[in-house]
C-alpha cells in the first residue's frame, strides 16, 4: 500500500473513532489551559520571548558549521567522543559496534526523538540487544509494539485502562484504574534496568557550543538515571541543536517547557559536559555524541526550508492543529507528525511518496501563530504543495479540472454562468452525495455579486 | 578526521557563504536578563527567599529554613523520624518490596556544611552512610531510601535547585534514592535562571564537573491521561533545607 493510500485510510478510520476523538480531546485541553496560564503568567510578553528565541536560532543556524566545530573542540578536550553521522545508517552502525565491542547485552534509553528517526531500536533488536525505553510514555508504546503518538506526549492516545490491560498482559501487573499505581508499576519494572544496564542512550534538546555540553529536559528522572548508572554513555543528537551559549538556556528552557507541557521550566534540565572525572565517584566512563546529519545540510542549503531547523520539537504545532486532533499522530506514519511533520518529512524521506502530508492540513495557520521559533509552518506547507505540481504528479484529470477551473472564474460572465449550472445541478449533487459522510452544502440563493446589484440601484 | 565530518561542515559552510545581510547574519543578541522577560521579578528581588519558598512549596517540594547547623540537624532530625514513622505506617512507597531493615536508611556524600550538620547529631550520623566510590557501585546503593546533598544554587523565580557532580555527590546521589534532601546555604540562593547560569559561566563549571542539573520540583510524569503523577523515576520526595547563619533573612 502507498504511504498516500495508507494515510487516507488510517485518517478516515480515526476521524470515526469518537472513543479516540475523545482522548485526544481531553487530553489536549488540560495542555492547553497549562499553557495559556503558563504563558500569562511567566512571561512579561511571549511575543518577545519568541522574536528574541528565533534570532538566537537564526544566528546560531548562520554559524552552524562555526559552532560545531567549536562544540567538538570543547567537548572532546575534556575525554568526550565525537561521531559524525552523515545518514541513519551509519548512525545505527556506530552504535551497534559499539555495543558489540563491549559486548552490550542490556541498552536503556531515555525519550528521544532523533533515535526514532533513525530507527535506532529495531537496528539493536535485530543484532539481539535488548533496548528498554524508560521514559513512561515510550515504554507504553513499546510494550504495545507502537511507535510513539505524539513527538512529546507518545502515549496520549492510550486510556489508563488501556494501559492497565497492557501491564496486566506483559508485566504481570495487578488491575488498577489508578494513573499513579500504573506509573509505580513502570517505577519499579525499570528501577534495576538503570543500575544493570551496559549502556545509556539519550537524545539532547541542546547542544552548547561555548561549553562543549548536551543539554536534555525531561520530567521524570529516566533521563538522569539513564546518564548516571551505565558505563556507557552515547547521545544521539541532530546537527541542528547546537545553540551558542550556556546563558541562552534561560531563555530556551522556559520556552520549551512552556510550549511542550505548559510547565514554567521541566522538572530536571541536565547539562552534561562530558564522562566521569576522575575525582568523581560515578558517571559513565566513555561518553559518545552522535552529530546527526541525515538531510539536515541538504535543508539547510534550502533558504527557505532552513528555518525548519530552528525547531526545539515541542509539540506546540501538533496539539493546535485541527486535523492532528482529528486523525490523530499515527495516521501520519512518520516519525515527525503534525504540521511539522508535514512540512519536512516530504524534504527527508522523498517529495513524491510524502507530498499529501502537505495537504493534511487546513491551512487556517494556528500553528504559525503557536511556534515558540516562528516557523512559518503554514507557507511552507502551501510551498511544498506547490514544489509537488511543478514536479506534475498530479494526475491528468485534474489537471484538466483544473484548467477548466482557471478559465472559468477569470471571466465575469463565465462565472456567472458557472452559478447557473451549479444551481441547476444541486439536486443532483444532493442525490449523488447522500452517502458521502460529508454532505454538499447547500448554495445561496443569490451571489454577493447580485445582492450587491440589487442593493445599490 | 572522518569524512563524514569533513562533507557535513563542507556542505553547511557551502550553503551559508551568501548569507550576508539576510536574517541568518544578524549578530547575536546580547544575553537577555530574565528581568526583561519574565514577570514578577522585582517582587523576587524583594522577597528573594520567600518567592522561592512559595514557589518549591507549590512544585509539591517541601520547604525547611534552619538559623544554623544544628538547627539544621534538628531539622533533619524530625525529617527522618516523620519519614520512619510513616513509613511502619507503610504509608510511603519505597522501590523494595521488602521493608528495608538492618541496613542504614540514608546516603550523604562528604561535603563541608554537611559535616558541620552531622556532627551536631549523633544519631543522624549513625543511621547515615558516607557514600565513597565502592558504596555506589554496589548493588546496594539501589536501597538507600534517603539521599542527602549540597547543592550549588536555588533559583527564587522558579523555585529550582541547581546542583553539579562536584558538589553533590556525584551523579545517582539526587535522583536514585526516592526521598532527596537538598542542604543549602542562604548566599546560595539567586533570582534567577540566568544569574545561576552566569555564575556557573564565570566558574568554569565545565572544567569543575562532568554533570550539572537544574531540578524544579519532584520527578513527575504526566503521561497517562494527563494526570499528573510524583515519583516516576526520581525522587518522589524533595525537601530543601536552607541554612541562614546570617540570620538577614525574614520569611
Amino acid at each position: 500500500m502507498s504511504e498516500f493510500s495508507h494515510f487516507r485510510s488510517r485518517s478516515a478510520i480515526k476521524a470515526n473513532d469518537d472513543d479516540h476523538r475523545l482522548k485526544i480531546a481531553k487530553a489536549i485541553a488540560t495542555y492547553e489551559t497549562a499553557v495559556m496560564a503558563t504563558k500569562a503568567n511567566q512571561f512579561i510578553d511571549w511575543q518577545t520571548a519568541r522574536s528574541l528565541a528565533t534570532e538566537v536560532k537564526n544566528h546560531a543556524l548562520g554559524k552552524l558549521a562555526e559552532l560545531l566545530e567549536q562544540f567538538e573542540e570543547k567537548f572532546t578536550a575534556r575525554g568526550g567522543k565525537i561521531f559524525w553521522a552523515a545518514s541513519a545508517g551509519e548512525a545505527t552502525d556506530y552504535v551497534l559496534k559499539l555495543a558489540q565491542q563491549k559486548s552490550a547485552k542490556k541498552i536503556v534509553k531515555s525519550k528521544s526523538m532523533t533515535t526514532e528517526e533513525i530507527h535506532l531500536n529495531e537496528a539493536l533488536a535485530a543484532a539481539g540487544i535488548e533496548v528498554r525505553e524508560s521514559d513512561l510514555g515510550e515504554l507504553i508504546v513499546q510494550l504495545a509494539g507502537e511507535k510513539p503518538y505524539h513527538i512529546v506526549t507518545p502515549a496520549m492516545h492510550k486510556s489508563k485502562a488501556e494501559i492497565s490491560q497492557l501491564f496486566q498482559e506483559k508485566l504481570k501487573a495487578p488491575p488498577t484504574d489508578s494513573a499513579e499505581e500504573l506509573t509505580m508499576v513502570a517505577r519499579r519494572y525499570l528501577r534495576q534496568d538503570y543500575v544493570t544496564a551496559d549502556i545509556g542512550i539519550t537524545g539532547a534538546n541542546f547542544l552548547l557550543a561555548d561549553c562543549g555540553a548536551i543539554v536534555m529536559t525531561e520530567n521524570e528522572g529516566n533521563g538522569r538515571l539513564t546518564m548516571s548508572c551505565p558505563k556507557i554513555h552515547i547521545v544521539v543528537a541532530g546537527i541542528e541543536k547546537v545553540i551558542p551559549r550556556i546563558t541562552d538556556l534561560s531563555l530556551f528552557l522556559p520556552l520549551l517547557a512552556t510550549s511542550g507541557t505548559g510547565q514554567e521550566v521541566s522538572c530536571y534540565n541536565s547539562i552534561v559536559f562530558g564522562p566521569r572525572r576522575n575525582a568523581e565517584d560515578d558517571g559513565p566512563e566513555e561518553m559518545h555524541v552522535i552529530l546527526l546529519d541525515n538531510g539536515r545540510s541538504q535543508i539547510y542549503g534550502r533558504p527557505d526550508l532552513r528555518q525548519t531547523l530552528r525547531c526545539i520539537r515541542c509539540g506546540a504545532c501538533l496539539n493546535v492543529c485541527p486535523v492532528f486532533r482529528i486523525i490523530g499522530g499515527h495516521a501520519y506514519n512518520v516519525t515527525y507528525q503534525g504540521p511539522i511533520g508535514a512540512v519536512i518529512t516530504p524534504h527527508y524521506n522523498g517529495l513524491p511518496e510524502y507530498q499529501h502530508l502537505s495537504y493534511a492540513s487546513s491551512l487556517c495557520g494556528a500553528c504559525n501563530d503557536v511556534c515558540p521559533v516562528q516557523i512559518d509552518l503554514e507557507h511552507l506547507l502551501l510551498e511544498n504543495r506547490a514544489e509537488a505540481v511543478r514536479m506534475a504528479r498530479q494526475n491528468i484529470l485534474w489537471r484538466l479540472g483544473m484548467r477548466v477551473y482557471a478559465w472559468m472564474m477569470t471571466a465575469r460572465w463565465r462565472l456567472r454562468m458557472m452559478h447557473r449550472l451549479l444551481r441547476l445541478g444541486q439536486p443532483l449533487a444532493f442525490i449523488l452525495g447522500r452517502s458521502r459522510r460529508r454532505r454538499i452544502p447547500k448554495l445561496a440563493a443569490k451571489t454577493f455579486a447580485e445582492i450587491w446589484r440589487e442593493n445599490n440601484e | 578526521m572522518s569524512s563524514a565530518r569533513d562533507q557535513i561542515l563542507r556542505n553547511l559552510r557551502k550553503s551559508a557563504a551568501n548569507i550576508s545581510k539576510t536574517e541568518w547574519s544578524k549578530p547575536l543578541p546580547s544575553a537577555q536578563e530574565d528581568a526583561a522577560i519574565y514577570r514578577n521579578y522585582e517582587i523576587a528581588r524583594q522577597q528573594t527567599l520567600k518567592t522561592f519558598a512559595d514557589k518549591f512549596a507549590a512544585l509539591k517540594g517541601e520547604f525547611h529554613h534552619s538559623k544554623d547547623a544544628p538547627a539544621a540537624a534538628k531539622t533533619l532530625h524530625e525529617l527522618l523520624n516523620n519519614y520512619l514513622a510513616q513509613s511502619n505506617a507503610g504509608m510511603i512507597i519505597t522501590d523494595q518490596r521488602q521493608p528495608i531493615r538492618s541496613e542504614k536508611l540514608m546516603a550523604r556524600h562528604r561535603h563541608p556544611l554537611l559535616d558541620r550538620i552531622f556532627a551536631a547529631d549523633h544519631w543522624l550520623s549513625e543511621n547515615t552512610q558516607i557514600i565513597d566510590r565502592q558504596t555506589i557501585a554496589s548493588a546496594n546503593f539501589a536501597n538507600f531510601a534517603i539521599g542527602i546533598t549540597a547543592v550549588d544554587f536555588l533559583i527564587a523565580r522558579t523555585g529550582s535547585i541547581v546542583l553539579s557532580s562536584a558538589t553533590a555527590g556525584g551523579r545517582r546521589l539526587s535522583v536514585l534514592p526516592p526521598f532527596h534532601i537538598a542542604i543549602a546555604t542562604i548566599d546560595q540562593l539567586v533570582l534567577s535562571l540566568d544569574e545561576a547560569l552566569k555564575r556557573y559561566d564565570q566558574r568554569g563549571v565545565a572544567d569543575l564537573s562532568s554533570y550539572a542539573t537544574i531540578i524544579t520540583g519532584p520527578s513527575r510524569t504526566s503521561d497517562i491521561e494527563k494526570i499528573l503523577v510524583l515519583g516516576a523515576h526520581g525522587p518522589k520526595r524533595l525537601a530543601v533545607i536552607v541554612v541562614d547563619e546570617h540570620g538577614a533573612s525574614q520569611i
